[in-house]
């Protein structure tokens, strides 16, 4: 079953159901009925190029002045230039997508965010942070680690260890 | 009979004591612990450093005292007088594992550095308050800290010397806060000579670092290796150990270090001059970097060896900044005893030992200052350091 038949059998149908006779489309009857309509469209398509399709020497150009880009697929060499510029631009991606370049991101080395505090306070992280950075290098790595290390609770009373140690906040917990 | 009956009183007295005193004593609680680490590690759970900047400009001297920031010292009192203990300590171990070799972790200086800023801003708000004998004992709480902090490893002496800058910064200032007074400094003098020995020196941090290396180039240390470059991941440049490892190549890596070690040891202990020695260090560093670039030989030395030329400077100054403060406290003393500054620096002084002469000495309107006359090679600055008079 094609689509074509299917809606030769629609048409059919359509048919039957109006009056059996093919809808024909009067202009000149259709501009006399409206005239009033008619011109107030006409006049807006001579104005600015807003609105209905005008005929005059703008039509091939856009508003910013330049040829307009419908003007240019329908010369015969617009369309060539469009399809070698497509097919140049997708080489060109295909390329640096495939190609094995020095510049290509490789997976680099562990950032500093994602060293663990003991990555980080270890000799040769120290190490490292001042051979690049001198003692501010050192320093960084020094705060950046106390940072990742703390904050400390500034007193734990023996009380709040007990209700850890049981469980259980409001009872009463003797040892 | 009396005489009888006294000896008998005696005797029982003494049966007696022999027979409760030491369990009396043994009863008593444990004395305090001697490792000062014990303690510092206690003050270390204890404390919260404050990250505003502020904490940092008034522990520099540059900000006056805040309300924050004598609520942050009212919040660390307890966290204070811990370290004051320890500071009092004459032994410190840190435990550290020296076995784990270069994965060793160091997590005490960072709190360190952070403690000495806390003791240090006490001793601000203690001068701030007038106290100026009280936060000149802060101040050399502070360098006692230092001192614990230790030499072991390169980078412990580089925290060390850190903190010991803090502290003297901050002793020249509260020095300029109050007219000199010949008693005080004669106790600061002693003070300060009884603090910094023994003097701190990088050579036994080499030593114990080149052992350890060399541990650890060995097959059956294979993963730590690895896993101590791992920590050298966040520099791009860095050399970077070859997938495959074998006992030639860790073998080569080996004589290597162990060759490139004993020159610079050698060139350090010589008798040449800072100019020198950090001309030559300069000289070794670079072509080490360039063979470990083109071979693999040089691979570990590149990644495990110190920047020396850099840590040779940082002592260099340490000691010259150690040594501008003592020839001030000279020209100070000489104010306090004869109420006018000298008009030259008086001979036998401690010298810059970026040029081994004396300290370039010129009175200015607040005091006076005290000028190296040989610059640091490696930052590229000469350094001067100022005393305020009052």
């Amino acid at each position: 079953m094609s689509e074509r038949k299917d809606e030769k059998w629609l048409d059919d149908q359509l048919q039957r159901a109006v009056d059996g006779t093919t809808p024909v489309f009067d202009a000149q009857a259709w501009k006399q009925k409206y005239a009033g309509e008619f011109e107030a469209l006409r006049s807006r398509g001579r104005g600015v190029g807003w609105g209905l399709p005008h005929h005059n020497r703008r039509e091939d150009l856009d508003r910013w002045g330049k040829p307009h880009p419908t003007r240019i697929l329908r010369s015969s060499f617009g369309k060539v230039a469009i399809a070698a510029a497509i097919m140049v631009t997708a080489g060109i991606l295909l390329i640096g997508h495939l190609w094995p370049t020095t510049d290509k991101p490789t997976p680099g080395p562990q950032p500093m965010a994602q060293q663990s505090p003991a990555q980080m306070v270890s000799m040769i992280s120290l190490s490292t942070a001042f051979r690049s950075g001198g003692m501010e290098g050192l320093d960084r790595q020094c705060e950046r680690a106390l940072e990742r290390l703390g904050p400390r609770p500034t007193s734990v009373s023996m009380q709040e260890l007990l209700k850890d140690i049981s469980g259980k906040g409001q009872e009463r917990t003797s040892i | 009979m009396k005489a009888t009956t006294g000896l008998i009183m005696v005797v029982v007295a003494g049966a007696l004591w022999a027979c409760f005193g030491p369990v009396a004593s043994a009863a008593a609680y444990p004395p305090d612990p001697d490792n000062a680490a014990v303690l510092y590690y206690q003050s270390f759970l204890l404390y919260n450093a404050p990250t505003s900047e502020s904490f940092d400009d008034f522990v520099k001297g540059k900000t006056g005292p805040s309300e924050e920031i004598k609520q942050c010292l009212q919040t660390g009192r307890t966290t204070i007088s811990y370290a004051l203990l320890a500071a009092e300590r004459e032994h410190c171990d840190w435990g550290l594992v020296y076995s784990k070799g270069f994965s060793l972790v160091l997590p005490h200086l960072a709190q360190c550095r952070s403690l000495s800023k806390l003791l240090l801003a006490d001793a601000r708000l203690l001068a701030s308050e007038g106290n100026y004998r009280k936060a000149l004992e802060r101040c050399l709480s502070t360098k006692k800290l230092a001192r614990h902090v230790g030499d072991e490893v390169v980078i412990s002496l580089l925290v060390r010397h850190a903190i010991d800058a803090l502290a003297d910064d901050c002793i020249r200032d509260i020095l300029g806060m109050t007219p000199p007074d010949p008693q005080t400094l004669e106790w600061l003098k002693g003070q300060l000579a009884a603090v910094s020995a023994p003097q701190a020196s990088f050579a036994k941090g080499l030593k114990y670092e080149q052992e350890m290396a060399l541990e650890m180039m060995q097959m059956d240390r294979l993963p730590e290796l690895r896993e101590a470059f791992q920590g050298n991941d966040s520099q791009p440049t860095a050399p970077r150990l070859p997938a495959k490892i074998d006992e030639e190549f860790l073998a080569k890596n080996r004589a290597y270090y162990t060759r490139y070690m004993t020159t610079m040891q050698a060139t350090l202990a010589g008798p040449r001059s800072y100019a020198e020695k950090c001309l030559a260090l300069r000289t070794m560093q670079t072509q080490m970097t360039q063979e470990a670039d083109k071979k693999t030989d040089a691979v570990a030395t590149a990644v495990l060896v110190p920047a020396l030329g850099r840590v040779y400077g940082i002592e260099v100054k340490a000691q010259a900044r150690a040594n501008a403060l003592r020839v001030g406290l000279e020209l100070l003393t000489a104010k306090g005893q004869t109420g006018k500054l000298p008009e030259r620096l008086p001979v036998n002084m401690l010298k810059d030992p970026f040029s081994g002469q004396d300290y370039l000495y010129q009175k200015t309107a607040a005091g006076f200052l005290l000028r190296c006359q040989g610059k640091d090679l490696d930052k590229d600055q000469v350094y001067e350091w100022e005393f305020k008079v009052k």
